[in-house]
């Protein structure tokens, strides 16, 4: 198997053909993935219609270089503008854009770019080690430990988010209500559309995301004045970090790592879950919690190993049951349905080839992803910085627009765009997290379908504390969100004042 | 004595406070009003299934009780905190408005003369807009956010095939 694998690798590795597709998928991927609004999806989704007329092997290897560079470049918007690029970029901008902001863009790129890097090969060798195992738990899973999972989800980013935990509750609320818009999938009874037609299908989470994140911080920024202004400087610092400091966060990049793999694995949880544990876990082990979403490395170190770890992690199903770990590899699988092949176990006893080939494409991916963002993405993407305010502000706001409205060619995102910008430029004023909200957008439906499924198939909540996973979640989420307020105020009580 | 910078941040957590937790109030008693007018099949019984309706509820009374919870926080630290000596001002906040008339104003401008012109206008008064207060001039500065938005509707436009 492992000289199999090393004889795959080695002979992509010398492939022109191979190897100038991967380059093309991987330039392609920091291209689009660095643009507002041009999620992973949609750059694959974009370049589906090019692998029409190619094998299976050169179209899978192409694709996965695009997923992988993309899911890297979502750090760029998400540093430099604190637009996150997609879900997974959404906790890499606390960190990252408050690195940006002290003048350490181009640091805080290149934390993301070789913890990125370092999720990517821990993901791939878990891939490539325990892919049937782990899938064979991932099938475990039943509807409470997912609702579970979501639940579990929106407490660590209510907790891990700046401002307090009841605002953040609050934010959580408002963005499962958000995510509940449009018609049931179900019984297809609509829900808060205000009878119009544009609302039926829902709301769409790119847009969202552009507004609450992009538009929002715009606002906030055009808001102050002069001599208060704090835009992102041109980065005067150094563009590659200290080895010392590099190694400090090799716990960090190891334990996000391993998150992001096993989460990834869970199917339909995703990257915004894994990135939201990693962030969350290393707060708790930190002796300095407060200094997350000041702008340490160790912010960005976390979300973006867990975040790329997720291409392996997301895989692991998609490879061995056929089941999409998120809407990438329900991409991914298209592509292979193209070519006549149904993922799953079949796979594995039929293709082995593919699967070697797989396999190595990701490795290749990873490779020249490490080389091409290192060699010429970074100095590319910060001379970005070097554009002035005025003209950079009203870029984004363009750039929010358009990104807005090219997910799905229609007016209402733009709309939605608008309205979220408002809506988080509101809660910057009143210091509510922007993030939960965010989430909730993302995992309502998640919870909803779980929720409803457990209780048509259980009838009872009470099942949530029957079974051990899911006790666990609920268990560990309750004592998050009540754990530090409880600890507060016995503390308030022990003072002699 | 009068009231310390520190004195004004927690004077300002409270008005917080308070604006937040009305916000959560007005929107999930909004949005109450909204989903038990629905008519229609939205309270029907479906069966086993708990419905569509509930999760909404649910959500509306979580956020009802977080706005609750944010307006009594609110009111009990008026009590303890002082009166702010520079409160700010919603003067401050046109900024943001004119960006958002801006943004919003593409969509009617789109259809009367067509994306790209939209997108150069755009761009220039958002330019100009966000250079008030430099030195730049400012038919430069609007001409260079005029060719922003034209390069930025090429990039979309021609490189990513979006109909716009």
């Amino acid at each position: 198997m492992t000289s199999d694998l090393l004889a795959t690798i080695l002979s992509d590795l010398v492939s022109p053909t191979l190897l100038g597709l991967a380059l093309l998928g991987t330039v392609l991927g920091l291209v689009f993935g660095a643009l507002p609004g041009v999620s992973s999806t949609m750059a694959l989704a974009v370049m589906l219609p090019f692998t029409y007329g190619m094998e299976t092997a050169p179209a899978m290897v192409m694709m996965l270089a695009v997923f992988f560079s993309s899911v890297y470049a979502g750090s760029v918007s998400a540093i430099l503008l604190n637009i996150p690029g997609t879900p997974g970029a959404m906790i890499t901008l606390l960190d990252g854009h408050a690195m940006a902001r002290k003048g350490r863009a181009a640091e805080a790129m290149s934390y993301a770019l070789i913890a990125s890097i370092f999720g990517g090969v821990v993901g791939w060798i878990l891939l490539v080690l325990l892919a049937p195992t782990i899938a064979h738990y991932a099938l475990q899973f039943g509807s409470p430990e997912y609702a579970a999972v979501v639940l579990f989800g929106l407490a660590l980013v209510a907790y891990a988010s700046s401002g307090d935990t009841l605002r953040g509750l609050a934010a959580g609320a408002m963005g499962l209500l958000v995510g509940v818009v449009g018609r049931d999938q179900v019984t297809d009874v609509p829900r808060f559309t205000f009878g119009t037609a544009d609302l039926q299908g829902g709301i769409d989470i790119i847009p969202l995301a552009i507004g609450l994140f992009g538009i929002a911080e715009v606002l906030s920024l055009l808001c102050r004045s002069k001599d208060a202004a704090d835009p992102v400087p041109e980065s005067a610092g150094r563009t590659w970090p200290r080895l010392r400091d590099l190694v400090g966060e090799f716990p960090t990049a190891l334990r996000g790592s391993v998150i992001g793999t096993f989460v990834g694995a869970i199917p339909a949880a995703g990257s915004a879950v894994a990135v939201a544990l990693a962030y969350a876990f290393e707060k708790r082990l930190s002796r300095t919690p407060d200094d997350f979403g000041t702008g340490i490395p160790r912010g960005v170190v976390a979300p973006e190993a867990a975040n790329n770890a997720c291409v392996g992690g997301a895989l692991i199903p998609m490879m061995t049951l056929g089941i999409p770990g998120d809407s990438i590899t329900a991409v991914l699988i298209g592509v292979l349905l193209l070519h006549g092949l149904r993922p799953g176990p079949g796979l594995f006893e039929n293709q082995p080839d593919l699967i070697l080939t797989i396999y190595g494409g990701l490795f290749l991916a990873i490779l020249l992803t490490a080389i091409v963002a290192g060699a010429i993405g970074i100095p590319v993407y910060r001379r970005i910085l070097a554009i002035p305010q005025r003209l950079l502000m009203s870029a984004v706001l363009i750039l929010c627009i358009l990104g807005a409205y090219s997910v799905r060619n229609a007016v209402i995102d733009i709309w939605v765009a608008i309205f979220f910008g408002a809506v988080g430029f509101a809660f910057i004023r009143l210091n509510i997290p922007v993030l939960p909200l965010a989430f909730g957008a993302v995992l309502g439906p998640l919870l909803e379908e779980n929720l409803r499924r457990t209780l048509l198939i259980h009838k009872d909540v009470g099942v949530f504390f029957e079974r051990p996973v899911s006790l666990l979640l609920v268990s560990v989420s309750l004592a998050i969100l009540v754990l530090p307020t409880v600890i507060g105020l016995l503390a308030k009580l022990r003072r002699p004042d | 004595m009068s009231p310390t910078p520190s004195d004004d941040a927690a004077r300002r957590e409270v008005v917080n406070d308070l604006v937040s937790g009305g916000l959560c109030l007005a929107v999930s008693l909004g949005l109450a009003w909204v989903h038990f007018a629905q008519a229609g099949r939205l309270h029907d019984n479906f069966g086993r299934d708990p419905g569509p309706a509930l999760l909404p509820q649910v959500l509306l009374l979580c956020l009802g009780l977080a706005g609750l919870g944010l307006s009594a926080r609110g009111l009990l630290g008026l009590r303890r905190t002082a009166a702010m000596a520079a409160p700010g001002s919603v003067r401050s906040l046109w900024p943001a408005l004119a960006a958002v008339l801006l943004m919003a104003a593409f969509i009617p401008l789109r259809g009367l003369t067509g994306a790209a012109a939209a997108l150069a206008v755009i761009g220039a008064a958002l330019a100009v807009l966000a250079g008030r207060t430099d030195t730049a001039r400012w038919p430069v500065t609007a001409l260079m956010g005029g060719a922003a938005g034209l390069a930025l509707y090429a990039l979309f436009h021609f490189g990513l095939s979006v109909p716009l």
